[in-house]
């Protein structure tokens, strides 16, 4: 029994968490077979779903392993794509 | 106008003072550099950066920087709030966790420890070597009892080395509760127009006490039925006494330094400390003094909340604090209008430019380790401050 | 109803400005509660206000800014209260919540500074009219660098 969000889609609650230097949306989503999480960057509307064993495995993560993500050219600044973020 | 005398000439050996040290841009931009390039200088209490990711952001000297907890190794970095791309402050928060920081400017983007992480559409800039291009840091960081200092110079005394004599008091302070202090109840921010140094020398300054917090002590007496005696303390309780420590540094106990205390209030320090050139601690609160000019200042009270105490206690001496402290504070207020703002008043009459500054003077007693004891109403500490000034200064 | 509050609002603002400390503190109940919040702190058990006095504190600011030796107020501040937006915003414990946006000219030393913002008051019936228990001041400025605040907001 999953109890209905704002968006009445049936996923949980919508969570945000904003710095100065991000902003994004987190929420079970319950549209798949099986819950995954969804996860919304309120900056450019780009959403990713991350499976359980995914979520799981991000707990191995240091932020120095993060690093090729945070790089700007490497992800939606790339002097090759051109402007995508 | 210009700078005729030289800083040494600005403070005589029998302690007359020329009041160009506090009006004179050159004298504060002198300072900027003698005073605040060597020391080690206050920037944060470990309890306000206490997760990795989480970061300040304050002021060494005049230079804005973010201080901040590695991410992964969990270390404290002092980094100059300055994106290397074109000048942007890159941190506008003056607290939060982020363990990666993106300039809005350009998207440059810098992890916490400084390194740049990278360019966006760097293929402009060839193969330039990034790690040339992070954030600069202070290259000394260090924590002393939980008080985080940095120092923009590579070299010179150890942090330990350099708080001297007065260290053993910040330990002090960083017991007064059961379980430790933490510094989680924000800051009073005060700005008046007038020099910095006018604030350090009012914080340890107990002559003044019964005259400019005449008011204060009347009410006192109306809520407990008598004023305290703190003049009649001050003027003659041997136990009362102010000691120059060495480096700058400065206290005046009231009694023992681990039980006494001013007659005062809940929650104040058995004491207060100057730790040179702009860390203080009086009251119940730990206040770093910001120079922004010549005659222009910020003053920031963080009140000193003890661990392991309920909450109620906590509160009531952030209820205490407030009494005094603070824009609206029924005693601070009146050390900014008599001892910064009407002194800013008088300094104008600079026809004739000297003060004295030599209140007990001869009656300096030698003590252990270098330090000099003298009686509660005397100018030592102050004394104190401007011997380090001059030395620095030269 | 709402004529009597703002008239309250408005009487209020009048004693403060003509400086009939003694009136003004009459207007407050025993266990009244006068905060100042710094910023948007809401929580002054674990966060500084810039003033969160009872009424025991509110007749100290009231000795001290009558007993001539209060120098942070010699000269004394001149200040002139604009209350505008007065609504009354509902019902609790007793009291009526009562909202207003006030601005504050305050003229010391020759200079004049203007503080604004939302206050909100707590009023109970008392004496046939009603007196405050709670005022809450929100300055837009309080996070702000602050010179001197020692005059009643």
């Amino acid at each position: 029994m999953q109890a209905r969000n704002a968006n009445g889609n049936g996923n949980g609650p919508r969570l945000s968490l904003s710095s100065e230097f991000g902003s994004v949306t987190v929420e079970v989503d319950h549209q798949a077979n099986g819950p995954r999480l969804r996860i919304e960057n309120v900056q450019n509307g780009r959403v990713v779903f991350l499976d359980p064993l995914e979520v799981a495995s991000l707990t191995w993560l240091t932020h120095d392993r993060l690093g090729p993500f945070l790089d700007p050219s490497q992800t939606g600044w790339s002097s090759d794509e051109g402007a995508s973020g | 106008m210009t700078l005729d005398l030289t800083p040494a000439d600005l403070i005589t050996d029998d302690w007359r003072v020329h009041g160009s040290i506090y009006t004179s841009p050159e004298v504060f931009a002198r300072e900027q550099r003698a005073l605040f390039h060597g020391p080690w200088l206050y920037v944060a209490h470990e309890s306000e950066i206490a997760h990795p990711g989480d970061y300040k952001t304050t002021f060494a000297g005049t230079q804005p920087v973010i201080v901040t907890r590695g991410a992964d190794d969990g270390e404290i970095r002092v980094l100059l709030n300055r994106c290397r791309h074109r000048g942007a402050s890159v941190c506008q928060d003056e607290s939060g966790n982020a363990n990666y920081f993106r300039c809005p400017y350009h998207g440059w983007t810098y992890r916490n420890s400084g390194e740049l992480r990278g360019i966006t559409y760097d293929a402009a800039y060839g193969d330039i070597d990034r790690s040339t291009l992070g954030l600069i840091r202070l290259p000394r960081v260090d924590s002393y009892a939980g008080f985080v200092f940095a120092s923009f110079a590579q070299d010179g005394p150890s942090l330990v080395e350099y708080l001297g004599n007065a260290a053993p008091y910040l330990e002090i302070v960083s017991q007064q509760g059961p379980q430790g202090i933490r510094l989680s109840a924000g800051s009073h921010r005060l700005t008046y127009n007038a020099n910095w140094k006018l604030q350090i020398e009012n914080t340890i300054d107990n002559y003044h006490f019964g005259f400019v917090h005449k008011s204060f002590l009347d009410v006192l007496a109306d809520r407990i039925g008598q004023a305290p005696p703190i003049m009649q303390n001050v003027m003659n309780n041997p136990e009362w006494r102010t000691i120059d420590l060495g480096n700058g540094h400065s206290v005046h106990e009231f009694g023992d330094p681990r039980t006494g205390n001013n007659q005062g209030q809940l929650g104040d320090l058995p004491f207060n400390l100057i730790v040179f050139p702009n860390l203080c601690f009086v009251g119940a609160q730990l206040r770093h003094v910001l120079p922004k000019k010549a005659d222009r200042t910020e003053v920031r009270l963080y009140p000193i909340m003890h661990e392991g105490v309920p909450d109620e206690d906590n509160a009531a001496i952030l209820r205490v604090h407030e009494g005094f402290y603070g824009p609206a504070g029924m005693g601070g207020a009146d050390d900014i209008e008599v001892a910064f703002d009407r002194v800013s008043d008088g300094l104008a009459a600079d026809e004739h430019d000297w003060l004295i500054m030599a209140r007990g003077m001869d009656n300096e007693q030698p003590g252990e380790n270098g330090i000099l004891i003298g009686h509660a109403a005397d100018e030592l500490p102050q004394r104190a401050f401007y011997r380090q000034w001059k030395a620095l200064m030269a | 109803m709402s004529n009597e509050i703002s008239e309250l609002l408005y009487e209020e603002a009048a004693a403060i400005d003509e400086r009939r400390f003694e009136d003004w503190l009459a207007l407050y109940t025993e266990d009244a509660i006068y905060w100042v919040p710094q910023g948007e702190e809401d929580d002054p058990v674990h966060r500084v206000s810039i003033a969160y006095d009872d009424h025991r504190r509110l007749h100290e600011r009231v000795l001290r800014l009558t007993s001539g030796f209060a120098y942070s107020q010699d000269p004394p501040s001149r200040t002139c209260h604009v209350v505008g937006n007065v609504r009354v915003t509902g019902e609790a414990d007793g009291a009526i919540h009562v909202a207003s946006n006030q601005i504050v000219t305050e003229v010391r030393r020759n200079v004049q500074n203007i503080y604004s913002g939302r206050f909100e008051h707590e009023l109970v019936a008392a004496d046939g009219g009603y007196r405050i228990r709670r005022k809450t001041i929100r300055l837009m400025n309080s996070d702000v660098p602050l010179g001197n605040v020692t005059f009643l907001i």
